[in-house]
């Protein structure tokens, strides 16, 4: 039977993780259990955007198959037993989640982009020239029941005065 | 019956003094500069000198990096006060004051407490992005006037007439102006050297001080100039207070509601593209016609290259209804900024100005 696809774009890394675990792919293995096993447990967890973006593809996995086939499927129990390994998140992730993103149909998943610790004092972004230089997001189920993350306000390139004169220009051109 | 007594300037061992004199006599363009200016600051030190006691206010700043109070001089400080005792990208970057959810100059003293926040121009409000650009817009029209005066030799009378409301999609910011010359069309080198006054400006910083003055005392500093002198009266009538706004950068002054923004480091690569002669109820006008953008900004010689090229096309901005009628008669919808209320809505204005150029 085939595999049905992921609801979110899978990302392309086009160069190395430059991965420094010891254990190498099992150690790997073991620490995309760990971040599975919090985001199942909390909902919401912080990490660097490479983890986030590996251990989303996991997450959204295992989310779908447990929505498609129940928990009598074999197959999505068994992937759900090996990347959990707390019996009681096995649980959470057939019986809670798993109803509750039922009509999803763009993904399970989020990543929200925060900013610079460091440079929270100019956060939320009224100033142009905010850079998340720290490579910290925010990797959430949806529909959860935390507070919501505020996010990022979007700038309007379109009203910038030499986007509005090509525009015009553009326009008296054509 | 003695005759009505009017004010000029004198220049003695180079400084400008007040004399009276019974005959008007014709100053040069550079005397009444110094005139309007000598006015302006007399009635700004008298106003200044107003505010006997000093009483605080408190204005609460609910901007980045975070919100604080500080306590101000009521009737003297003004937002750019206030900015100093913020991080410094904050003065680098803030082009318009908002207190109370309201644009507000710079330069205008705080009157009560009140909330205080600053807007710039990669805003992400969309309200406030729309209100800096027309002031952008608008200043650029100020400061062209500013080129025009300071551009000609002493016996070619300059008489500065009016500006349209901010028009960006229109692709230019204009000026148009009365001068004695007849088919004059200026070469590149002109242009350029029109554009000059501004240019240096622009390192200076020179900042747009904005005050409120009576009619009769804006009417005798525009005294020399008939187009002027004549909109002061319908421009007080249609303020709130009764009074009239004029604007100062460096020594020049006129008539604008306003606001403008905070400087003159805020405008990168002013020049001005073109200046086109039309006839009018008054005579023959001359448009002068500029391009400039926001120092927040960079753009590519080929692009700004684009615009440079379109900015020579006549702008026909608030042209239909004023060809064939002088400023100043109370039928006319004037082309004076001071009298045509800025509305948000800058598609029908332009659409308008199309369909009148088609």
């Amino acid at each position: 039977m085939a595999i049905p696809p992921l609801k979110i774009a899978h990302r392309i890394r086009p160069k190395s993780m430059k991965l420094r675990c010891i254990q190498e792919a099992p150690g790997r293995v073991e620490k995309l259990r760990v971040m599975l096993g919090g985001l199942i447990r909390h909902e919401r967890i912080e990490l660097n955007s490479h983890r986030a973006a590996e251990t989303r593809d996991y997450a959204e996995r295992l989310i779908q198959d447990a929505v498609l086939y129940g928990p009598h499927h074999k197959r999505s129990m068994e992937m759900a037993s090996f990347w959990l390994k707390e019996k009681e998140l096995v649980h959470k992730l057939f019986k809670v989640i798993a109803p509750r993103l039922e009509n999803e149909t763009r993904g399970f998943t989020k990543i929200w982009v925060l900013a610079d610790p460091e440079k929270t004092s100019y956060e939320p972004g009224g100033l142009p020239g905010v850079h998340y230089k720290n490579d910290w997001v925010a990797l959430e189920i949806k529909n959860n029941p935390l507070p919501p993350i505020r996010p990022n306000p979007t700038p309007h390139r379109s009203l910038y005065i030499p986007n509005l004169l090509l525009a015009a220009a553009a326009a008296s051109i054509a | 019956m003695v005759k009505k007594a009017t004010i000029f300037m004198k220049f003695v061992n180079g400084q400008v003094s007040r004399g009276y004199c019974v005959n008007r006599i014709t100053l040069t363009n550079r005397e009444v500069i110094a005139k309007r200016n000598a006015l302006f600051s007399e009635e700004q030190e008298r106003q200044a000198a107003l505010v006997r006691r000093v009483e605080k206010i408190r204005v609460k700043y609910t901007g980045i990096p975070k919100e604080c109070t500080m306590v101000m001089n009521k009737s003297i400080s003004t937002p750019a006060d206030c900015l100093r005792h913020l991080p410094e990208r904050m003065l680098q970057l803030s082009v318009l004051a908002y207190v109370n959810g309201e644009p507000w100059d710079m330069s205008k003293p705080l009157e009560e407490d009140c909330e205080l926040n600053f807007a710039h121009f990669k805003d992400f409000d969309p309200r406030k992005l729309l209100t800096v650009n027309k002031a952008f817009w608008r200043s650029c029209s100020y400061l062209l006037g500013f080129a025009i005066e300071r551009s000609f030799k002493e016996d070619h009378r300059v008489l500065l007439h009016s500006w349209p409301a901010p028009q960006i999609k229109s692709g230019s910011f204009v000026y148009d102006a009365v001068l004695p010359l007849e088919n004059w069309e200026p070469n590149d080198r002109e242009l350029r050297a029109l554009g000059n006054p501004v240019r240096k400006l622009q390192p200076e910083k020179a900042s747009f001080e904005r005050l409120e003055v009576e009619p009769a005392l804006a009417k005798e500093i525009f005294e020399d100039n008939p187009y002027k002198h004549s909109v002061v009266d319908s421009f007080a009538e249609s303020t709130e207070n009764k009074k009239v706004i004029l604007y100062r950068c460096k020594d020049h002054v006129d008539i604008s509601r306003g606001p403008m923004i905070g400087n003159t480091g805020f405008i990168r690569d002013f020049g001005v593209a073109s200046v086109h002669a039309f006839e009018t109820g008054i005579g023959l006008v001359y448009r002068f016609q500029g391009i400039a953008y926001p120092s927040a900004f960079t753009m590519s010689p080929f692009a700004l290259g684009v615009l440079r090229d379109r900015a020579k096309i006549m702008n026909t901005t608030g042209l239909p209804n004023e060809l064939n009628r002088a400023p100043g008669d109370s039928k006319s919808e004037s082309t004076t900024e001071a009298e045509v209320p800025d509305t948000d809505d800058e598609n029908e204005q332009t659409t308008q100005a199309h369909k009148a150029a088609q």
